[in-house]
């Protein structure tokens, strides 16, 4: 049997990860999460994980912890591969949606996910990005 | 707030010279005829040469006048040209009183009943100049005609007898009667200055108090909305949480559940799911609102109605809807993607929702016949709306009542957010509806939209 795949989740709602946890680990994906960010890199760095859930996490003055957050995975040569897939609330469930330009030329992440995800679509997004491998956005980033 | 009061007297203040000296072409012109009419049809015995010559330097200056005030008009410092706005206007009013003077003393000097007009200068002054500036040229005023009444009476100046117009025995200027005018005139323009002044400043105060109030309105109100928006981002949070941990438990996932107690988690599940969605309404609108400026793009409106009409597409095909577009492939505006977005989605969405099985909905998007916009329409064979709520739609949270029957979970906030997003692309919304035959909305909007950010300063 092949290893399990991991899974890493950041996601300030405790409950939430509670939540995805059960929904990841029914389908036999091993998860761990961290609370913040800052908690969750050298986690990453240990771990290795095959694909990371990062929540967009709202600042304070419509900042975007999230998106920081995964640039900062983008610029880091040993962690540019893990595909990370985005939670967010905001507006996701209108088609067309986008984030402001300012936010970049590309967003730095893999796929987005509605929230909350239904289990079925958190299931269906995963296990895509899973079977995908490494980040598609690595060829763009070192090209 | 300083500021503002500024603004608003800088304004008027430029476009009070311009007032001023469109009055001045009325007054050149009406010199011109009263001099003309007295020589020539009343044969008064006036010296047509200074009255002539004194109405032609009024055109010149008036002209340099104009000329240099636009060429000034586009400089950018609004409070120095506020200043100069003033200074400008206290020298032409001083201007104005020499040469009028002028007038006066070769038309019979203290004995011309258009000594008078001396009035309309003070009452210009007030509205233009500060109190302080305004009794200074009441006073340049009674000086010149002092100096008129004094020089003629002691003969330094010639004087000019209406002969004609008074009786000859007026001819001669007695000290009682230069005291006499000089005094009537002198305190009929202090009481003018007076009282236009007071007025004037009440008007600029009232004016100015006005403005803040419309600013702290404002203000408030996006202050209001910024705390609908926390407080809705909050509650979503939380409701998304409460959301995913049932989905876990009715999906068996923390094992298998008796069904009374599925059913329990069902109802508490999809209370939950409605709450979502009134909260995601009320942040979209609060954050509509709270929004100041609207970060603006160029759009191509065919593919955001497409995304949006695919995302429809379950529910159009589950009630076998018959749904037409026709949106120009080059229709283009100016304006905030994710409002546009909301707006289409709405919409479209209401349309889908309230039309029943087998309904039509078309979609068109089109140039406007009036050059500049755009228009949007959707219409559909839906339930309709009665007149007397048609003017209630766009209100928050209100829910016509027919709508209501079919859909208990609308939130009456969908309109009220397609309002807001239309008003804030300068935009009008109208809807033509027919109970139980079906709905119209159109949208009108701008082309370009001014991007954020270069809104005045560009032009």
């Amino acid at each position: 049997m092949t290893n399990p795949k991991k899974v890493f989740i950041i996601e300030d709602d405790i409950d939430l990860v509670e939540a995805m946890k059960a929904i990841l680990e029914a389908r036999g994906i091993q998860v761990q999460a961290a609370y913040q960010p800052d908690d969750g890199l050298e986690l990453i760095r240990q771990e290795n994980p095959d694909l990371i859930i990062l929540d967009v996490m709202f600042g304070k003055e419509g900042s975007t912890l999230g998106f920081d957050f995964a640039r900062e995975l983008r610029q880091d040569k040993a962690l540019c591969h893990i595909p990370i897939l985005m939670e967010t609330a905001v507006n996701a469930e209108y088609p067309g949606f986008t984030f402001s330009p300012k936010d970049g030329a590309y967003l730095p992440v893999d796929d987005f996910i509605n929230k909350p995800a239904r289990p079925d679509e958190l299931v269906e997004k995963v296990e895509k990005l899973l079977e995908a491998g490494a980040s598609r956005l690595v060829e763009n980033l070192y090209n | 707030m300083y500021s503002i009061h500024i603004d608003i007297h800088e304004n008027t203040c430029s476009e009070r010279l311009d007032w001023l000296m469109k009055l001045r072409w009325i007054a050149s012109l009406m010199v011109f005829a009263v001099i003309t009419v007295s020589i020539h049809l009343f044969h008064l015995s006036l010296p047509a040469g200074p009255l002539y010559l004194g109405n032609i330097i009024l055109a010149v200056y008036n002209t340099i006048f104009w000329w240099y005030i636009h060429k000034t008009h586009n400089s950018s410092n609004q409070t120095n040209n506020n200043h100069k706005a003033q200074t400008f206007a206290n020298q032409q009013i001083s201007i104005d009183l020499l040469l009028l003077s002028y007038f006066i003393h070769y038309s019979g000097g203290l004995e011309n009943p258009f000594i008078f007009y001396f009035i309309f200068h003070m009452v210009i002054a007030s509205i233009l100049l500060t109190p302080k500036t305004a009794y200074f040229q009441a006073t340049l005023a009674i000086i010149l005609l002092a100096i008129i009444g004094f020089s003629e009476w002691v003969n330094l100046l010639p004087h000019y007898h209406l002969a004609g117009f008074l009786h000859p025995e007026a001819c001669n200027l007695s000290v009682t009667f230069t005291a006499g005018v000089l005094f009537s005139i002198g305190s009929t323009l202090y009481l003018t200055v007076f009282l236009a002044t007071s007025i004037e400043q009440r008007l600029r105060q009232r004016e100015v108090e006005l403005a803040e109030a419309n600013t702290q309105l404002a203000e408030q109100d996006r202050l209001k909305s910024q705390y609908v928006l926390t407080v809705s981002h909050d509650l979503r949070s939380s409701l998304s949480t409460i959301q995913s941990c049932l989905t876990v438990v009715l999906n068996n996932l923390t094992g298998e559940i008796p069904i009374p107690a599925r059913e329990m988690i069902s109802r508490a599940a999809q209370r939950a799911d409605n709450l979502i969605i009134f909260v995601k309404d009320l942040l979209n609108l609060s954050r509509i609102r709270a929004l100041k400026d609207l970060e603006k793009v160029s759009l191509k409106l065919k593919p955001c109605v497409n995304k949006i009409t695919e995302h429809w597409q379950m529910q159009i095909s589950e009630k076998e809807l018959d749904v037409k577009m026709n949106v120009s492939d080059d229709l283009e505006i100016t304006a905030n993607q994710e409002a546009i977005v909301e707006m289409l989605s709405n919409l479209i969405g209401n349309a889908v929702r309230y039309t029943p099985r087998s309904g039509k909905i078309k979609i068109l998007g089109i140039l406007d016949k009036e050059p500049g916009f755009i228009l949007l329409s959707v219409s559909d064979t839906g339930i309709g709306i009665h007149p007397e709520d048609i003017q209630k739609i766009y209100n928050d949270f209100y829910r016509a009542k027919n709508a209501e029957i079919l859909d208990k979970n609308g939130t009456g906030l969908g309109l009220s957010i397609v309002k807001q997003i239309v008003d804030a692309h300068n935009g009008s919304i109208w809807v033509e509806s027919t109970v139980g035959v079906g709905s119209t909305f159109n949208i009108k909007l701008p082309i370009a939209n001014a991007m954020e950010g270069s809104s005045d300063d560009k032009s």
